[in-house]
């Protein structure tokens, strides 16, 4: 049986090792896998040179280091207890309950190829580890640290459930688990206080030589001493600790294994349920990213829609009313920390600097919102990705669905900067040093030069699903690990270089008007509506330009060839 | 109203649809039928406007579609297999929309007894996540009879839906044929195809198999040997290689 369970264990892993190397023929995943891997790369080069202190595990800073952890494995170890789940169930996958639990396996057998099911992932897990490099680690001694671990967290599941069956409820458990805490807290202090401790004056970062001993005050040591037995294995001092400490958690994982087995717990049950709420949160998760997940059910449209007139403000009046049940949550949080700021300024209205310093950060607030909001504000067709087949049936053009699309969280977002320019204008208004800024031709020019630049944002953002579908559309399994990172390393970069490029004309035709303005009109009202007349031009030409592009590109868009992948 | 010619739609090497000719006269329903993979999908999407064909032309109610896009959908309606709603609008809401889309003037007027019809009265205000899957069904042809559109293209339009649901939308169907629709419905469902269409296309790897009423084709393949079914028809004639 065993040898089935591993070859199991071994097939599903190379299976999915292979699905995921294939994967990599289509270009979205090859290019993301590449750029992921060089920024690891980097990464790991840079942990190689900066980790020196991690990288020496001999001396007393090794055994601080393995009493540190111990510490924090005990945590884990005692709180697990306190988990307010008692079903006892285990996680399975869907599959797994369909195949094995109807077969004529034990309960034993299903512990047991649980946990060598796992091992796959734990050496991956543990082999990560090593080469990151972070630690003087050995890949043996993580990969049994982390495998007791997981043989523990099983045994403290059924554990739980059994004291459920026993009449010990999770209040009952959390109060014996906190008591077991407040003793070993006590145990702690009166192990502090034992051993006479001399801080250095003036250096009170560096720990005094004496504080190691703390931890081998014996009632410390044998609390610490299970932790220790893992947290030794991970920063091993030398191989022959290796060695030991790896006999030692060979013998306590068949200890945990046969103890979870004795405890004889219907897990089976658990198990489905907790494989299901697995599967609901997944497909929360997927819907969320769609707008699938709709946090105030009820919010109302802001505005009635008529039934006759321009058909494009449909779709603005249906991607306002997903911002009211999406993201209000993210409008409410920004308008608080607005008036937050706005009653602390006025709290420090006699003092100038305290004020002034309020106002930058709305200077600052009104400088990054375009860059920012329409990260926040998605509402618009990366919303409707799912739903580009109905859009396309629907009598528009491309162009008219585009401007559509992206009007409601450019109003949105705009209404925003607005906000924040009025607040700065309040809070700044008769500050000398900030006299450039805190004037109403400073806040009308300021709004004329952003709600642009947000347009031309959203349009980026919104090109990807239009030009780079493939880019956009996800298939039956998420891109992970590096792919993943690669891939929004990649999408980030080029949002970055686009964004310079589209700036670059208005930059261009800044310049003269600059010159013009400054020769000609300086002092004059309307300054710097000369100065940034002619760059707001350019930007809205852009924006149209662009708007025309996405609107052809759209029409022309293959739907069912980009997205029949769609897992939505 | 509907004039199909020589469509062709290709993916790379592979051919989806392949120079498919036919019509849907004011008030017929046709029945397109074909065996998984025969391209059924792929001719409705590009009747649709969803996805341009590669070859060939499309006339909805005398609109080409590749030249006057936005005049040749203002007629048709496509309620597709996979109901895809906005999750975040309201059962009514999706009608309010659809409706402005359309400009639908008396969309007040048409809502309540369309609602009543497909038996989403109760649920108006209600979100998709909150309708079962034949609800979801019900509510994505809602929207397509919402503005009376004078064609009308259902893929699959009773998967789902339980028997009282697939009356209703038989009736429906029916009903609005009758009040002059061009309807074109793909099913796998031999029986319905029989009893709502009047003329059936049955595609084989994306080429025009059989096409005609369905008397024709039943007595193309009886051959003066007695009755034979729609069924009995399709599986002869796809049966060649």
């Amino acid at each position: 049986m065993t040898r089935a369970f591993i070859e199991l264990a071994l097939l599903s892993f190379w299976n999915r090792i292979v699905a995921r190397v294939r994967r990599l023929r289509d270009p979205r995943y090859a290019v993301g896998a590449l750029f992921g891997l060089v920024y690891f790369g980097w990464l790991f080069f840079k942990n190689q040179r900066a980790s020196a202190f991690f990288r020496s595990g001999s001396g007393t800073g090794g055994e601080l280091r393995v009493d540190a952890a111990s510490v924090f494995v005990l945590v884990i170890m005692l709180f697990a207890w306190a988990l307010p789940g008692d079903s006892g169930g285990l996680e399975f996958s869907e599959a797994e309950i369909a195949f094995l639990f109807p077969a004529p396996l034990r309960r034993r057998d299903l512990l047991l190829y649980k946990i060598i099911r796992q091992q796959p992932q734990v050496m991956m897990s543990a082999a990560i580890f090593t080469l990151l490099g972070a630690t003087r680690s050995k890949f043996v001694g993580l990969w049994l640290a982390f495998s007791v671990m997981g043989i523990y967290m099983m045994l403290v599941a059924l554990g739980r459930a059994r004291l459920r069956l026993m009449g010990i409820n999770f209040l009952v458990r959390l109060a014996i688990v906190l008591a077991i805490a407040a003793g070993i807290a006590a145990a702690g202090v009166y192990a502090v206080k034992s051993v006479p401790l001399h801080f250095h004056h003036g250096d009170a970062r560096s720990l005094p030589p004496e504080f190691a001993a703390i931890f081998h005050v014996p009632i410390v040591a044998a609390i610490l001493f299970l932790p220790k037995l893992c947290a030794g294995a991970v920063f091993p001092p030398s191989l022959a600790a290796l060695a030991m400490s790896s006999i030692a958690l060979l013998v306590l994982a068949v200890v945990f294994f046969f103890v979870a087995d004795r405890l004889n717990v219907s897990f089976e049950e658990g198990s489905v349920v907790r494989a299901q709420k697995r599967h609901a949160m997944v497909q929360q998760m997927r819907a969320r990213r769609g707008g699938g997940y709709v946090m105030f059910k009820r919010a109302r449209a802001p505005f009635r829609l008529a039934p006759t007139g321009r058909p494009e403000v449909a779709i603005v009046w249906k991607n306002t009313v997903a911002t009211m049940r999406i993201s209000l949550a993210g409008i409410v949080i920004i308008l608080v920390v607005f008036a937050v700021l706005v009653v602390n300024a006025l709290y420090f209205h006699d003092f100038r600097e305290a004020r002034n310093g309020v106002g930058f950060v709305f200077v600052m607030i009104t400088c990054f919102l375009p860059f920012i909001g329409p990260n926040i504000f998605a509402n618009d067709l990366r919303l409707d990705l799912p739903r580009l087949e109905v859009l396309k049936s629907y009598p528009l053009s491309g162009a008219s669905i585009v401007a559509a699309e992206i009007a409601a969280p450019l109003v949105i977002i705009s209404a925003l900067e607005l906000l924040a320019i009025s607040c700065a204008l309040a809070v700044l208004g008769g500050s000398e040093r900030f006299s450039n800024v805190a004037g109403a031709q400073f806040a009308v020019v300021a709004l004329l030069l952003t709600v642009p630049v947000i347009a031309l944002q959203l349009l980026i953002r919104n090109a990807i699903p239009v030009i780079f579908p493939a880019w956009a559309a996800r298939g039956k399994e998420d891109p992970r690990g590096f792919v993943l990172t690669g891939q929004r390393l990649l999408l980030v970069l080029g949002n970055l270089i686009i964004l310079a490029f589209a700036l670059i004309p208005a930059a261009v035709v800044f310049v003269p008007s600059a010159i013009v303005a400054t020769k000609f009109f300086a002092g004059n009202t309307i300054f710097a509506a000369v100065m940034t007349a002619p760059t707001i031009a350019v930007i809205c030409g852009e924006v149209w330009l662009g708007v025309r592009f996405l609107g052809d590109r759209f029409e022309a868009l293959d739907v069912s060839q980009e997205f029949d992948t769609l897992a939505v | 109203m509907i004039e199909v010619t020589n469509l062709t739609k290709t993916y790379d090497a592979l051919v989806a649809v392949d120079h498919l000719s036919f019509s849907v006269k004011r008030g017929e329903v046709l029945g397109l039928v074909g065996p998984n993979g025969a391209g059924k999908t792929t001719t409705l999407r590009a009747l649709a406007g969803i996805h341009p064909p590669t070859e060939g032309s499309i006339s909805i109610c005398g609109a080409d579609l590749r030249d006057s896009p936005v005049e040749a959908k203002r007629h048709l309606a496509f309620m597709p297999d996979e109901p895809r709603l906005f999750d975040y609008l309201t059962v009514e809401e999706h009608l309010q929309f659809v409706a402005r889309i359309y400009g639908v003037a008396d969309f007040r007027e048409r809502m309540e007894p369309l609602l009543a019809e497909l038996e989403l009265a109760d649920k108006r205000r209600a979100l998709p996540a909150e309708l079962s899957r034949g609800m979801k069904q019900k509510l994505m042809i809602a929207c397509g009879f919402i503005h009376a559109a004078d064609v009308l293209i259902f893929d699959e339009p009773l998967t789902g839906l339980d028997p009282l649901g697939i009356r209703r939308i038989k009736e429906s169907i029916t009903r609005r044929a009758h009040d002059g629709a061009s309807v074109i419905l793909s099913s796998h469902l031999l029986h319905l195809v029989e009893e709502l269409c009047d003329t059936v296309l049955i595609i084989h790897n994306g080429k025009r198999a059989a096409y005609g009423t369905i008397d024709d084709l039943k007595w193309q393949i009886a051959q003066g040997r007695g009755e034979v079914s729609l069924e009995d028809a399709f599986l002869q004639i796809t049966a060649a290689p």
